[in-house]
């Protein structure tokens, strides 16, 4: 082999070693981190999402701030303004739960179940209770549902769902067996929530309780019946 | 030939710099062994040439075989839960000291061979 040869091959090789050395010592510094093609999408969708967030926002702050100005223009009419407070009236009464609604959403078919109990076995097992009942509002309202009511109770922030021995106590009053529970909100994204394989749907008919869960394009929720009074709360100035 | 390692090994470290390669952590242990091997056969290839024995081949398979053996070594330690890389890092860098001596000597002799003479 002549020498040119080995001189080209010595120098190939001591070009792969410095780029090899070069690049280990750049990796082995934090500023040049690996990232693997997974960890990449999912900033890059986190990131997509909090842009939405922000443009929402921003829209949001615009509106806001289209309405203020409609406010201090002096040349809107006071028939105007108490429409505009008109309108925002019954925007809070929709919101609060005090108007009947219609939509599409889902009924659920909640009842005690009729198997045959095990010598050992508790009826407790599949009797419908208060638990399962605010679990299963739960996740209606974890799954998007606007207006929620259970057997013609609306469900509103100050909703209880109490145990009463045989019966459960909503707003006050007294309900028997079995729970229709309507959900206004996205049908298959409120059937699926409901009919997942591990949730809790699933899991009171493993139990043997009766549970079934149908789609409509219009379920009726109720308004809220009772009235609300205050008694400790009152508002307070937020410090900035 | 020396000019041709120092000009290698300088070339290949501004590549390397400018280039953004990166690959996962957990690897670059094996890859730092593997290098340690690879750089004890470049001065191993010096001596040898010094010596007027350097052989081509030699230099080559020494440089692929050795880095992959050490990486392998380092990640078989790893699986056994014994420190394995140990034996490269002792081998491979003694080898190194050892072949940086033997070259200071021989430049040095020619050196001093060259003032006396």
């Amino acid at each position: 082999m002549n020498s040119k040869a080995k001189v080209i091959g010595i120098f190939i090789f001591c070009f792969v070693l410095g780029t090899c050395l070069a690049v280990q010592t750049k990796n082995t510094d934090s500023e040049h981190a690996f990232v693997s093609a997974k960890v990449l999408a999912d900033n890059e969708v986190s990131m997509a999402a909090e842009k939405e967030e922000i443009a929402r926002i921003q829209e949001l702050i615009n509106e806001t701030q289209h309405t203020l100005s409609l406010y201090e223009d002096e040349r809107i009419s006071q028939s105007e303004i108490i429409e505009q407070v008109e309108a925002n009236y019954n925007d809070t009464k929709l919101l609060a739960g005090f108007t009947q609604v219609q939509g599409p959403g889902i009924t659920i078919f909640l009842d005690d179940g009729v198997r045959d109990l095990y010598e050992w076995e508790n009826a407790n097992d599949i009797i419908v209770h208060d638990l399962d009942i605010m679990i299963i509002i739960n996740e209606l309202i974890k799954s998007g549902a606007e207006a929620i009511s259970i057997n013609g109770e609306r469900y509103i922030p100050s909703t209880e769902v109490s145990c009463s021995g045989h019966t459960v106590k909503i707003n006050g009053r007294t309900h028997a067996r079995p729970f229709y529970i309507n959900a206004v909100g996205d049908p298959s994204m409120l059937h699926s929530a409901m009919t997942i394989p591990g949730g809790y749907g699933s899991l009171l008919l493993q139990y043997g309780l009766i549970f079934n869960v149908e789609k409509f394009d219009s379920v009726i929720v109720p308004a809220y019946k009772g009235s609300l009074t205050i008694n400790y709360m009152m508002t307070k100035e937020e410090v900035q | 030939m020396f000019v041709a390692i120092v000009a290698g090994l300088a070339g290949g470290i501004v590549l390397g710099l400018v280039l953004d390669v990166a690959y996962p952590v957990a690897l670059s242990f094996y890859i730092t062994v593997g290098l340690l091997a690879a750089l004890d056969s470049v001065v191993g290839a010096l001596r040898s040439h010094m010596e007027g024995k350097y052989n081509t081949l030699i230099f080559v398979s020494g440089f692929i075989c050795n880095a992959a053996l050490a990486a392998l070594l380092a990640w078989l330690g790893d699986k056994l839960g014994v420190p394995l890389y140990y034996a490269a890092i002792i081998v491979f860098g003694g080898r190194l000291f050892n072949n940086f001596a033997a070259i200071r000597r021989m430049v040095i002799e020619k050196h001093i061979n060259k003032k006396s003479e």
